[in-house]
């Protein structure tokens, strides 16, 4: 009778402490009236502009959704793309917003939002396509090619998986340094998303293309899907953000924002949730 | 300190060491865990020195112009130098793979920094190297994080499990020193109280009790010898023998001290010693004892010393006694002996033995010294012994004994003889009916069982034998507490008992069994021995005997009561005629007044009610008169049925069941089966008040001698079974066994006469048969009557029924009548009729008016019964003269007089009583009609 007591008591008092610490990813940046967000560069999710002002698709609607949550002020966060995750789950970030494409591996370490858009991938390769080059599988099964992709993205997983060994493989800390070395010719392809390349395209005219015409990875996960991250167990957070989203997506804010971004309508995401894309 | 104490303290002491123990251990975990942490604090410091001079070393290797701030050779020197640290940290850690990749990352990173100019590719190539790097130093960092923390979280783990075991122990330690210095403490009361009880023994021994060491020299005494020695004892301490006693003496008791010190144990003495204390000269008896330590070293002689100069003066004086007796009886040759009663041991004195040629020396006993007497001296001996230690008297015989030497022969012939008897007794035991048993007094062993145990128990004596309790297991579960308990007082005598067994097979047994307990000649309880009886058909034909005498004791009742009720029936029907004569004929008289002309009609109603109650009562008094006539039964039911379903109402279904093959003719008054079966009808419709199933069936059964004692009342025969049943409330056991008696109903007042049953039994008997009754409560009733089988060939002339003619005529009756109400209501209703009457109240008035009267007698209208001569007598000496007389017998009941258990006799005529003015006239005109009409008229 005492022991069983004793339980209830405990079991009161698990659910006083959980209510007390409870979760406040919400309510903490609505009082405080600022929320952390992290950014790696890559056009044209997050850029800066020639001003210093960061912007792009990820972070111009994440200071939309974020003054519909009532909250007036971005810290923003950069880093490398690899630190994107560990920023979030070593607390420097609330949000990340740069272009992270929806997988199974990332959705065990983060909470997505619902995706933003849905993007095909891309290769880029010296002007005239000298290996006349066609699709991933393609230039990973030729193994005199060097192939360059960001550090802990999706297309270096997806090169690995293809089986392109580490000495093949060129990681690269960002977008730029890519270009740099399929340029210099230390590497003969960057693997990015189709619009990542193409702002990169029309930031640096020069001796660079994308490879056309360009047949999309399949059998891997699936690609393409962009959203927030989130801390997992930042629900409330995620939940109003999510809410946030659902009336910003293709309303009149996101299609002007889309246009000034030369992002094509088409890249739209699909009702597909979040769930659903990883299954 | 006990043994549990010590055992305490070895754990307290081996508990604490646990504690100890596990301190020093959380003091070592403590050392480790923090030399641990300052070596990881270490690692990680290099570590992020490191990540800072490879910023530090990029931005001067990338901005060194050679003239400005930054320097190139400075910055390539500070990233060589976190390169190293980089590889030295990763070498520190697992697995070796991760080196090996740290390393060529670092080369490559080196490989590039040496390149000048710094074309795009070379920058890529650094800025790729730069992030490959800083991921590996990164993930290093992570790693010697989280080693530590494993580190840490071990040696937390095992420094908690350390401090809760030491603090667990030290607890401990703590309760078990406390327990400890308890049990310590009662062991220190305990002997302390052992050293007070041993110095009051000391204090209050009566003997001198001293302790001297290996120098002589006192150390302890107690109040008794300081007595001796004439001072107290605390003075003695200390001294020797010789500031005590005299010098010889001293010199005496030490000579006996080393004595026993050379004997290594006690030493004893007598000596005589002048008591201090008195001056008394005593003899002391003293026991001299050496003492030593654990290690066997001397440690002094205990001596104790006591006082026996009474004692040996006494026994000179008992010795000095018995040499003289001795003499004495030798001379006189005289002896006497002794044996315990109890165990038989015995002594005799040297010349009791002699007297008996045995050798003193030897001990004797009881058995021996009576094994000198033989036949009739041995049981008188025996008698007066018992006597003697019974009712404490002495006894004084003379006796003839045989010798020891001379007695072989006899002794085998006395065996012999007891052979013989043994046998004789067993022969008996053997062949008798009743089972003879032998047990040992505690009723643990079966000594023996008699071979009659197997055939009525059906079990063999070898297993009683083998397991006595089968005994007891044998008795049925009903009887075998109280024979249980009655088997306790078999030792007492008085044990008889009847019970019953079980046979293997499960039949029963009774069995009578008693018990006697056998003594020992010494009077003890030797043996049990009993005689069980098998004694289960006495008691079945006891029973049947007491059964037919319930039987018989109900069949006297219902016949007394029989009696009764049809004495009492005769004379109301005498009365009842008086009423309805006078009611007709005053009726006729007061045709014109309606008002009391209904009275009159009420009376006449009431007494004609009264009448049919008579009736059924006379019906079961057996008085009824019957014309009985061969029958069919089965077809006597059908065509009551229309009458029963009347009787029976609506709400109770009728069934009727036939014989399966021809119902034997019985022979029978239809009338009286129409009676009972309606008044049995009446019975179960008022028994099933709800509706129900009322069943009539008529069966042959054939009783064999074996199956009428179920029956009351039953002879065997062949028999026609009219059984009526009902599923009615059936009846209890009480109420079954009155349901006979007349006016015993369990109807409500006014339903029932109480006569329903009673008649059918009255009819039941008189037609030779009898009445089965089966209920019981909530089951129904079944009303069985049984009639005998009509023989065939046998049959009764049935009487013929007259048609009424009630008409008048002018001839002379005699009327004889005892009743002289009845006679002048005979005599009014006849002259009315036409007819001239002779009226007479008794046969010879009768007689004597018919000689004195010159007129014919036409016919003789007489009483059955009447005291003195009765009608038929009568009617035979009137027709001496008057041959073919006819005779009109009126009567309340048939008596043996005219009718043979109520049958009438053929071509009797016989109105019965009372009877309406109308059926007399009929019944008159036609006897005198029939004389008419017959041949034999005169």
């Amino acid at each position: 009778m005492r022991r069983r007591r004793a339980l209830v008591l405990f079991a009161a008092g698990l659910g006083a402490a959980r209510c007390a610490g409870g979760d406040r990813s919400l309510a903490d940046p609505r009082a405080a009236g600022r929320i952390r967000v992290a950014y790696a560069l890559e056009r044209p999710y997050a850029f800066l502009r020639s001003d210093g002002q960061v912007d792009g698709e990820s972070t111009a609607l994440a200071r939309l959704v974020a003054t519909r949550l009532g909250i007036d002020r971005i810290d923003w966060v950069a880093v490398d793309f690899d630190k994107l995750i560990p920023a979030l789950e070593t607390g420097r970030c609330d949000v990340v917003a740069a272009g992270l494409f929806v997988t199974a591996e990332r959705a065990r370490r983060v909470a997505f939002s619902r995706p933003t858009l849905h993007v095909p991938q891309g290769l880029l390769v010296r002007a005239g396509n000298p290996w006349d080059l066609h699709s991933y599988a393609q230039a990973a099964a030729d193994r005199r090619l060097r192939l360059a992709a960001v550090a802990d993205s999706v297309e270096a997983a997806w090169l690995r998986a293809a089986g392109v060994e580490e000495a093949r493989l060129v990681i690269v800390p960002d977008s730029r340094t890519g270009e740099t070395a399929v340029e210099s010719g230390l590497a003969d392809g960057f693997a990015l998303s189709e619009p990542a390349l193409r702002a990169a395209l029309a930031e640096r005219p020069g001796p660079l293309q994308l490879a056309q015409p360009f047949e999309q990875p399949v059998g891997g996960p699936r690609l393409g899907y962009v959203a927030f991250a989130f801390r997992r167990g930042d629900d409330e957070l995620l939940r109003a953000w999510d809410a946030a989203l659902g009336e910003l997506l293709g309303g009149p804010e996101h299609s002007a924002l889309l246009a000034r971004l030369g992002l094509d309508e088409r890249w739209l995401p699909d009702r597909r949730s979040v769930r659903e894309v990883l299954e | 300190m006990t043994a549990r104490n010590r055992a305490l303290r070895a754990v307290v002491f081996g508990v604490a060491a646990v504690a100890g123990v596990a301190c020093l251990v959380v003091l070592a975990l403590h050392l480790a865990q923090r030399r641990a942490l300052a070596r990881a604090a270490a690692e990680r410091g290099e570590l992020r020195q490191a990540r800072v001079e490879l910023a530090h070393g990029a931005l001067h290797a990338v901005l060194g112009r050679g003239d400005g701030p930054f320097d190139p050779e400075l910055g390539r020197a500070r990233l060589a130098q976190a390169l190293v640290a980089i590889e030295e940290s990763s070498r520190r850690l697992e697995p070796a793979a991760l080196a090996a990749e740290v390393a060529a990352d670092a080369d490559r990173l080196r490989e590039s920094l040496v390149v000048v100019p710094v074309t795009p590719d070379v920058a890529a190539r650094v800025r790729i190297g730069l992030h490959a790097v800083e991921r590996h130093a990164l993930r290093l960092d992570a790693e010697t994080l989280q080693r530590r923390d494993r580190l840490a979280a071990r040696q937390d783990w095992l420094f908690d499990w350390m401090l809760g075991l030491a603090a667990l122990a030290l607890t401990a330690a703590v309760f078990g020193e406390l327990a400890s210095g308890r049990a310590r403490e009662a062991s220190e009361r305990a002997l302390l109280a052992e050293r007070v009880r041993l110095r009051t023994l000391l204090d209050t021994l009566p003997d001198a009790v001293w302790l001297k060491d290996p120098d002589g020299i006192y150390r302890g005494a107690n109040p008794a010898f300081g007595r001796l020695a004439g001072r107290p004892e605390a003075e003695l301490l200390g001294g020797t023998d010789f500031d005590l006693f005299e010098a010889e003496q001293a010199r005496y008791f030490q000579e006996r001290d080393r004595a026993a010190i050379a004997a290594g144990g006690p030493v004893m003495n007598e000596e005589w010693v002048v008591s201090r204390d008195d001056g008394r000269r005593v003899l002391l008896e003293t026991i001299k004892t050496p003492t030593f330590d654990g290690q066997g070293r001397l440690t002094g002689v205990l001596g104790i010393a006591r006082d026996i100069t009474a004692r040996r003066r006494a026994e000179g004086l008992v010795e000095k006694q018995g040499a003289l007796l001795a003499r004495t009886s030798t001379l006189a040759h005289v002896g006497g002996w002794e044996f315990d009663v109890e165990t038989g041991a015995g002594a005799w004195t040297d010349e009791v033995a002699r007297i008996h040629d045995l050798d003193p020396e030897v001990p004797t006993s009881a058995e021996i010294g009576l094994g000198f007497f033989r036949g009739p001296h041995r049981a008188v001996l025996e008698r007066a012994i018992r006597e003697a230690i019974e009712e404490r008297r002495p006894y004084d015989l003379e006796l003839e004994m045989v010798s020891a030497r001379g007695d072989v022969t006899e002794r085998r012939q006395a065996e012999e003889s007891l052979r013989r008897s043994e046998e004789l007794l067993r022969q008996l035991a053997e062949n008798v009916q009743e089972v003879f048993w032998i047990t040992d007094p505690g009723k643990r062993q079966v000594l023996y069982v008699s071979p009659a145990y197997e055939r009525i128990w059906g079990r063999s004596v070898a297993s009683l034998l083998a397991d006595p309790r089968s005994w007891l297991a044998a008795v049925h579960p009903e009887d075998r507490e109280r024979v249980t308990a009655a088997m306790l007082r078999q030792a007492e005598g008085g044990y008889d008992e009847e019970y019953r067994i079980v046979r293997p097979d499960g039949s029963f047994r009774v069995i009578h069994d008693r018990a006697f307990p056998v003594r020992s000649a010494g009077g003890g309880l030797a043996r049990i021995v009993g005689i069980a009886e098998d004694v289960t058909e006495a008691r079945d034909a006891l029973q049947q005997r007491l059964a037919l005498q319930e039987q018989l004791r109900h069949a006297q009742k219902m016949e007394a009561i029989g009696r009764l009720a049809g004495g009492v029936a005769h004379d109301f029907n005498n009365m009842l005629g008086v009423i309805l004569g006078h009611a007709e004929l005053a009726q006729k008289q007061v045709a014109a007044d309606p008002g009391l002309r209904r009275h009159l009609e009420q009376i006449q109603a009431a007494a004609e009610r009264s009448a049919a109650l008579t009736r059924q009562l006379l019906a079961f008094s057996r008085k009824q008169t019957i014309a009985p006539r061969p029958i069919d039964l089965d077809a006597e039911v059908r065509r009551t049925a229309t009458l029963l379903r009347r009787v029976i109402g609506e709400h109770v279904e009728l069934e009727l069941s036939g014989a399966a093959s021809p119902p034997w003719p019985v022979c029978a008054d239809p009338s009286q089966i129409d009676q009972v079966l309606v008044n049995l009808a009446v019975n179960a419709r008022d028994a099933m008040p709800e509706g129900g199933r009322l069943t009539v069936e008529t069966a042959n059964v054939s009783l064999e001698p074996a199956q009428v004692q179920q029956f009351t009342e039953a002879a065997a025969g062949d028999y026609v079974r009219l059984a009526v049943s009902d599923t009615g409330h059936g009846m209890d056991p009480a109420t079954l066994e009155r349901a006979f008696e007349p006016f015993f109903t369990t109807k409500p007042e006014g339903r029932g006469t109480g006569l329903g049953l009673s008649t059918v039994y009255g009819i039941a008997q008189q037609n030779g048969g009898f009445v089965h009754l089966e209920s019981a409560p909530g089951r129904g009733t079944t009303v069985a009557v049984y009639l005998p089988r009509l023989a065939s060939g046998e049959a009764v002339d049935a009487p013929s029924v007259e048609p009424a003619a009630a008409s008048k005529g002018g001839e002379t009756i005699l009327l004889v009548e005892d009743e002289a109400a009845l006679r002048e209501l005979g005599q009014e209703l006849l002259e009315d009729l036409g007819y001239a009457v002779l009226a007479a109240a008794s046969g010879p008035e009768a007689l004597a008016l018919a000689a004195g009267t010159g007129r014919p007698i036409d016919l003789l209208l007489t009483d059955v019964v009447m005291p003195g001569m009765n009608g038929h007598e009568l009617a035979e000496r009137l027709r001496e003269a008057r041959p073919g007389l006819p005779v009109l017998y009126a009567s309340g009941y048939t008596a043996d007089a005219i009718a043979q258990h109520g049958v009438l006799a053929p071509g009797l005529d016989l109105i019965e009583k009372p009877f309406t003015a109308a059926a007399l006239a009929a019944r008159v005109r036609a006897a005198l009609d029939r004389r008419a009409a017959s041949p034999l008229a005169p």
